[in-house]
């Protein structure tokens, strides 16, 4: 078929306005002034850019979410992988209603967290784990198990036995079994589900503000802090940081989509 | 070995720090927690400080009376109106907007689809604290496009996007629209990847009109996966919260029911826990019934269990 | 001894600078600050009730009631006896007690530009005629005037009402003497502010600029202002009358006593707060705005704060107080910059509000 021009420019008006409040937000990050105006004055410079690499919290908050965030991958990974080879192989009882009440659980997972909020805060003040990088890593993991258990578990389903089935005629125990056969064979699944739980860690707000503190602040709650006094906000600055912090999800999200094209089309 | 033993790992963690907490939040709920009381000393803390901080009373079901009848119902039955208004407005709004750039990025006659796409599933990708800085950008009163155009327009005082509540909630409606457009925009392209083009052909052959191989052809191969992602999408925005907290939350406070119960929790004058536990456990709720009616009525887990 | 905060960079390196120099002369002490930063009050709160001892926070003053409630805090009535002659300011009480002492505060002042403003006006009436003078939109403006709460208060307790009374914890805002400081501000204020007049950025930038004589504004805007290289003086917002002298919110920042604090830990904040040296290397290094009485300030922007600061009308330490914000920006909203309703019919809307917000 042709192309279109109709069509072309409907398609390129409606990416333009929807991808406007990004590129306004790119335009700021490298304005000298602190604001940014449609045909307004305009004095590109990376001066913005350099303020943030310079500030020590934006280091330290990146180390400290650099470890949030491949802790909660490292967790996610270790208790989901087992678990959704289980439900993929095995019959048990309590299967099939575990199995439904993560899915749902998986939908209502923001809702439920905040109805869980008040006595997390509780449980985590008593247990003394306030300010602890990897409890928060911890909780971030343990939010995430149903849903990478099912996903783990929908890729295994379409992997064939035959290669486990020769492995277990030769002795191998169920640990060799997921390490020598099933893993290799796991690998793009295994990089999806560390993406999404990377981004899920590293996106995260409210408990990191509930729970983290000073030195143990990780990069939101600098980018949090620097838009939170509404009379002193350098929003040029703010853009440059927030960008910056933006690097790996937006950038992890051009992996996922080679995934995604693959065929690993249950990612939603 | 016993399959059992490779899931309980990750379903202990999960029941700890996810479960336990919702179960404990029932249990507040029918309590006076607040600031004077909560949290309580654990057991183990030295005698003296339990002496110090009684742990909250046992109150029945005092907080569930108020917010359905008493001081708190006018608050909490109009954030229950309001999600469902907002359900009602961003929904249908999302879903056509996802759908119309899904069709469009599946259409051969569009030159430049693979930029536009990648340039499409930015808002997606983007942490929530950017993108409601970029959206606070174009609602800015004096540098953002929305009352530069309204300006333009001749509306010579163009509202207060932040301050004032009917318009922020407003804004809030459309910044959910471009949260979730890419992902409708993705499922709407997943299912139209696979379409044999000689059916298009077929149809043109056969004389047929746009709206005819539409819905002929394109609707009722979308239409699975549209049902299943609005399913998801309306789930998103019952449970809306962040984007108002972070707009402004003294103002969209009673307009979700999440952000009503976190501002008896975290915004009140005294922390009121057990107030805010009823109200949340009560959209926990309303949120898990919709759920499992939308997942019995569109056949959603059909095929869950087979391997 | 441990101090929580959560205060910038620059004010935690001051503070550390300051501490050194009472450790250097009180070798026994050794002062530890922490910072607890983003959320202060969810750490604190979270410690009371794990037995996690620490002995002073600081933050501003509107928190003493919610952290007595909490069980937080202890009266320091007695302790301080000593040094309270030494501010000028009386400090802010819940319930009867004090529970710790200021070291700066906080509030709006009128700011304005020397090119168009020769001298600070000295009544209501001389600045009601360089606002007329110079508004002429939209070329220029009367007045760069943030319309908040905050900002417009000074109005309402000029006038002898109240948005909110810390005694008994009751909303002010039905009352008529708060009513008619909101018509006064609409009638002789709200007709000479620019464009956008809820939002802070516009309303600086008027001024920045030069489209506006004036603006009303706190200390935090006055870096903005030095930027620019505007030539400014600050001065209190000027009297109606006698009888009608505009009292804006103020602040104070504070040192919070917790009921695990040491005598160390307060002898410790009674010399940071009252010793006039201190306050002198608070108001060079970071402008803080002095509570003490009779320090010297050379800077004529911190002066023109300073003669503000006394004319203050304390934010309330009631927890109660917090829901009241949001109930203003209603009556703001829909009759002081929009005509939607009537200021009278907005003051019992915004009431029924409050009640909905558990301040009944």
């Amino acid at each position: 078929m042709k192309a279109s021009a109709a069509q072309t420019l409907a398609a390129a008006a409606a990416t333009l306005l929807l991808f406007y409040p990004v590129l306004q937000i790119i335009l700021l990050s490298v304005n000298k002034l602190p604001y940014f105006r449609l045909g307004g004055d305009f004095v590109p410079t990376l001066e913005s850019f350099q303020w943030v690499l310079q500030q020590p919290e934006f280091w330290r908050g990146l180390a400290n979410s650099l470890v949030v965030s491949l802790s909660t991958v490292a967790m996610v990974i270790a208790l989901a992988l087992p678990g959704a080879y289980a439900f993929s192989r095995y019959r048990f009882r309590g299967r099939d209603p575990l199995l439904s009440f993560y899915v749902v659980f998986t939908q209502m997972a923001g809702g439920l967290g905040i109805a869980g909020l008040i006595a997390l805060f509780a449980i985590v003040s008593a247990l003394g784990l306030r300010n602890n990088l990897l409890a928060l890593a911890a909780i971030y993991a343990a939010g995430a198990v149903p849903y990478h258990t099912w996903l783990l578990k929908t890729y295994i389903d379409t992997i064939p036995r035959s290669a486990e089935e020769a492995a277990l005629i030769d002795g191998a125990g169920v640990g060799t079994l997921l390490a020598r056969v099933v893993l290799p064979l796991m690998a793009p699944a295994l990089a999806v589900s560390a993406i999404l739980s990377f981004i899920g860690a590293w996106g995260e707000l409210i408990l990191a503000n509930l729970f983290l503190s000073g030195e143990n602040r990780t990069l939101i709650l600098w980018i949090y802090s620097l838009m939170s006094n509404v009379y002193s906000v350098q929003w040029n600055r703010f853009a440059a940081a927030a960008l910056l912090y933006a690097v790996p999800p937006v950038a992890l999200y051009v992996v996922l989509q080679r995934f995604i094209k693959r065929g690993l089309a249950f990612v939603y | 070995m016993r399959p059992q033993l490779l899931i309980i790992p990750g379903l202990l963690l999960f029941l700890f720090f996810n479960i336990w907490p919702i179960v404990y939040s029932i249990y507040i709920s029918f309590t006076n927690a607040n600031i004077r009381n909560f949290p309580p000393p654990p057991p183990w803390a030295p005698e003296e400080l339990r002496q110090a901080r009684q742990p909250p009373d046992y109150v029945g079901l005092s907080n569930y009376a108020s917010i359905f009848a008493g001081p708190a119902s006018a608050g909490f039955l109009g954030a229950v109106l309001w999600t469902l208004i907002f359900v009602a407005l961003s929904v249908p709004a999302k879903v056509a907007l996802g759908t119309f750039v899904g069709l469009l990025m599946s259409s051969d006659k569009v030159l430049g689809r693979s930029l536009m796409r990648a340039l499409l599933i930015v808002p997606w990708a983007l942490p929530l604290i950017l993108s409601v800085v970029a959206w606070r950008y174009v609602f800015d009163p004096t540098y953002g496009v929305v009352n530069q155009w309204l300006y333009y327009l001749g509306v010579s005082k163009p509202p207060d996007w932040f301050v004032n509540k009917d318009y922020a909630y407003a804004a809030m409606v459309v910044i959910e629209a471009w949260l979730a457009y890419p992902f409708i925009m993705t499922v709407v392209i997943g299912a139209l990847a696979n379409v044999p083009r000689a059916a298009y052909e077929a149809a043109y052959i056969d004389g047929a009109g746009r709206w005819t191989i539409f819905s002929r052809i394109t609707l009722p191969l979308i239409k699975r996966p549209l049902i299943y992602a609005t399913v998801m999408t309306t789930a998103a925005s019952l449970q809306f919260f962040l984007v108002a907290y972070l707009w402004n939350f003294i103002q969209l406070y009673d307009r979700f029911v999440l952000a009503y119960g976190f501002y008896w929790a975290f915004g009140s004058p005294f922390r009121e826990y057990g107030l805010a536990a009823a109200v949340l456990t009560t959209s926990a709720l309303i949120i898990s019934v919709f759920m499992i009616l939308a997942i019995r009525l569109t056949g959603l887990m059909r095929g869950m269990y087979e391997s | 001894m441990r101090i929580w905060h959560a205060l910038n960079p620059e004010e935690e390196s001051v503070f550390k600078q300051i501490a050194a120099m009472y450790m250097q002369s009180h070798p026994n002490v050794q002062v530890v600050f922490e910072n607890k930063a983003p959320d202060l009050q969810t750490a604190v709160l979270a410690a009371i009730s794990t037995g996690e001892k620490f002995d002073l926070f600081i933050w501003a003053h509107d928190w003493i009631g919610l952290m007595v409630e909490a069980g937080v805090l202890k009266p320091v009535d007695n302790e301080v006896a000593d040094v309270l002659p030494k501010f000028a300011l009386s400090m802010p009480q819940y319930k009867g007690h004090i529970y710790g002492l200021p070291f700066t505060a906080e509030t709006v002042a009128l700011i304005c530009n020397k090119k168009m403003v020769a001298d600070p006006p000295k009544t209501f009436a001389d600045l009601l005629k360089i606002m007329q003078q110079y508004n002429k939109p939209p070329q220029s403006y009367g007045i760069a005037y943030v319309v908040n709460p905050y900002f417009i208060s000074a109005w309402i307790h000029g006038a002898g009402g109240y948005y909110f009374d810390d005694k008994t914890e009751k909303q002010g805002l039905t009352n008529p003497k708060s009513i008619a400081g909101f018509v006064f501000f609409k009638t002789y204020i709200m007709p000479y502010v620019g464009p956008n007049p809820t939002d802070y950025n516009t309303q600086v930038s008027l001024f920045l600029s030069g489209q506006a004589p004036c603006m009303v504004n706190g200390p935090w805007s006055i870096g903005a202002v030095k930027q620019k290289g505007l030539d400014i003086f600050v001065a209190p917002l000027p009297p109606v009358n006698s009888t009608y002298v505009p009292r804006p919110y103020g602040g104070l920042k504070m040192f919070y006593v917790t009921i695990y604090a040491s005598r160390e830990a307060i002898d410790f904040m009674k010399w940071f707060t009252s010793d006039p040296q201190v306050a002198k290397i608070l108001v060079d290094k970071l402008g803080y705005v002095p509570v003490l009485k009779d320090v010297q300030v050379q800077d004529p922007i911190v002066q023109g704060f300073y003669e503000a600061v006394k004319n203050v009308y304390l934010m309330p330490v009631s927890p109660k107080m917090q829901p009241v914000w949001g109930a203003v920006d209603l009556v703001i909203q829909n009759a002081i910059v929009s005509d939607q309703k009537s200021i009278q019919q907005a003051v019992n809307d915004a009431a029924k509000d409050l009640c909905a917000r558990g301040l009944c």
